[in-house]
C-alpha cells in the first residue's frame, strides 16, 4: 500500500469512527484533557500500524482495542484525577427539552460513579454498538460475565436515579 | 425462551434482535410494557453517552498522516529518547499561549461582556457586497452562503476589525464575531449565565460564537472552519 492509499484508508476510518473513539476515550478517563491526549496517541498508533489491519470491517474493534490499551498504559503511569461533569460537558450536541436534559445529566453523573468493571462493557455496548460476544472477546471474559456486568450496570443506574443519589 | 431468561436479557441486551427474545417481548401486555420501558431507558443511555466532541476532531486526526514515522534501530532509541525529552521540555514552554494571543482572547471576551453580541440595535448593517472584498483583503475566500446570514456588519474588537454575523438557525439566532487576525490556539468555553459561547480558532484568527440557551455551538464552529479558506 502506498502513502496515498494508506491516507485514504485512514481517512475512511476517521470519518466512520472519530466521534465514537473520542466519546469512548472521554468516558474511559472522564477527563477531557486526558481524553484529547489518549485519542491523539491512539490515532497515531493506528496510523503507524494501519497496514496490519487486514479487514476494514474489523476497524472499530481494532481502534477500540488500541484505545483501551493506550488508556491502560497512561493509567498505569499515573492515575489521573477524574473531574466532575462541568457545564461545558453538559452542553449537549442534541437538543432536548429541559426535563429530558435533566434526566440525561443525572444519568451521566450516575454513569460517572459506576465501577469501571460495569461501566466499560456498558460503554462498549452503547457507544461502540458491540454485541455481548464482541465485548467478551475484547475484554477477554466470558459472554455470561459480560451479560451479568451489563445487567448490574443498568440496575445500579436505575437504582441511583430512582433514589436520587446521582446528584 | 422462558420469562426468567427474557428478563435477564432485557436488562443486559435489550436491543438484541434474537427472535426468541423478541417473541417473548410480544407475548403479553406486561412484557410489551417492560420491553418499551427498557427501550426508553436505552434511548436515555444513548443520549447520556452522546457527549460533545471537540470541533474539527476529524481534521486533527487526519493531520497525523502528514507526519512521517521512520523506524529506528535499538541503538538510536536511547539517543532519540534523550532528544525527545528535550523537545518535550521546550514544547511545554512554547505551549503556553503567547502574550499576544492571551491579549486577543481577553479583548474578545471583554467585547462580548461589554456589548451583548445578540443586541444588534446599535450596529449599522453593511451590505453583503462590502463583505467579500474585506475577506479577500484579509486573504480569505468565503465558502459560506451569505444569503444564510440575517445580519452582518463590521465590528471593532480591541485594535482589530472583526465581522459580526447573525445566523438564523432552526434552534434560534446565533451570533458570530470573527476576527481574522486575532489568533487562538484552542477552543475555549465562553459560556456565561446559561448562554452558551465558544471561542474557536478559525484559520489564523478567532471566532466568538454566542447562541441561545441549550444550543450546541460546535456544529457552527465546524461550519465556519469548513466555510472559510485561505486564498
Amino acid at each position: 500500500m502506498n502513502h496515498e492509499q494508506r491516507q485514504k484508508r485512514f481517512a475512511r476510518l476517521v470519518e466512520a469512527h472519530a466521534r465514537d473513539i473520542y466519546r469512548m476515550a472521554f468516558w474511559l478517563c472522564r477527563n477531557k484533557e486526558l481524553a484529547d491526549d489518549i485519542v491523539q496517541e491512539t490515532m497515531t498508533r493506528a496510523w503507524k500500524s494501519i497496514d496490519r489491519l487486514q479487514d476494514e470491517n474489523a476497524a472499530k474493534p481494532w481502534l477500540f482495542t488500541i484505545l483501551r490499551r493506550e488508556h491502560a498504559r497512561v493509567y498505569e503511569k499515573n492515575r489521573p484525577e477524574t473531574v466532575e461533569l462541568d457545564e461545558t460537558l453538559l452542553a449537549d450536541p442534541d437538543q432536548h427539552n429541559p426535563e429530558m436534559q435533566e434526566q440525561i445529566n443525572q444519568l451521566r453523573k450516575a454513569i460517572m460513579k459506576l465501577d469501571e468493571k460495569y461501566r466499560d462493557p456498558l460503554m462498549m455496548q452503547i457507544i461502540g454498538g458491540f454485541s455481548c460476544d464482541e465485548i467478551a472477546d475484547q475484554l477477554g471474559i466470558s459472554k455470561a460475565a459480560v451479560m451479568t456486568q451489563l445487567f448490574r450496570a443498568r440496575e445500579q443506574l436505575k437504582s441511583r436515579l430512582g433514589k436520587g443519589l446521582a446528584s | 425462551m422462558n420469562q426468567e431468561k427474557f428478563l435477564e436479557m432485557l436488562a443486559s441486551d435489550p436491543k438484541s434482535r434474537d427472535p426468541d427474545f423478541l417473541a417473548q417481548a410480544e407475548k403479553n401486555d406486561e412484557n410489551r410494557e417492560l420491553y418499551q420501558q427498557a427501550l426508553a431507558f436505552e434511548d436515555s443511555l444513548l443520549a447520556a453517552f452522546n457527549t460533545p466532541v471537540p470541533v474539527a476532531i476529524e481534521e486533527t486526526m487526519l493531520d497525523i498522516t502528514k507526519v512521517s514515522y521512520p523506524r529506528f534501530g535499538k541503538k538510536t532509541i536511547g539517543l532519540l529518547a534523550l532528544a525527545a525529552s528535550l523537545v518535550i521540555s521546550v514544547s511545554l514552554v512554547l505551549f503556553t499561549p503567547p502574550p499576544s494571543e492571551q491579549l486577543a482572547y481577553q479583548q474578545l471576551v471583554a467585547h462580548i461582556s461589554e456589548h451583548d453580541p445578540r443586541d444588534t440595535a446599535s450596529l449599522v448593517p453593511v451590505s453583503k457586497s462590502e463583505i467579500e472584498p474585506y475577506f479577500i483583503q484579509k486573504g480569505i475566500e468565503l465558502g459560506i452562503d451569505l444569503d444564510d446570514l440575517t445580519y452582518i456588519t463590521f465590528c471593532p474588537v480591541g485594535d482589530k476589525q472583526g465581522i459580526h454575523f447573525v445566523l438564523d438557525k432552526p434552534e434560534g439566532l446565533v451570533t458570530v464575531i470573527f476576527v481574522p487576525d486575532m489568533p487562538a490556539s484552542r477552543v475555549q468555553d465562553l459560556q456565561k449565565e446559561g448562554i452558551p459561547g465558544l471561542l474557536a480558532p478559525v484559520l489564523d484568527g478567532s471566532a466568538a460564537i454566542v447562541g441561545q440557551p441549550g444550543q450546541d455551538l460546535y456544529p457552527i464552529a465546524n461550519t465556519l472552519r469548513k466555510g472559510l479558506h485561505k486564498i
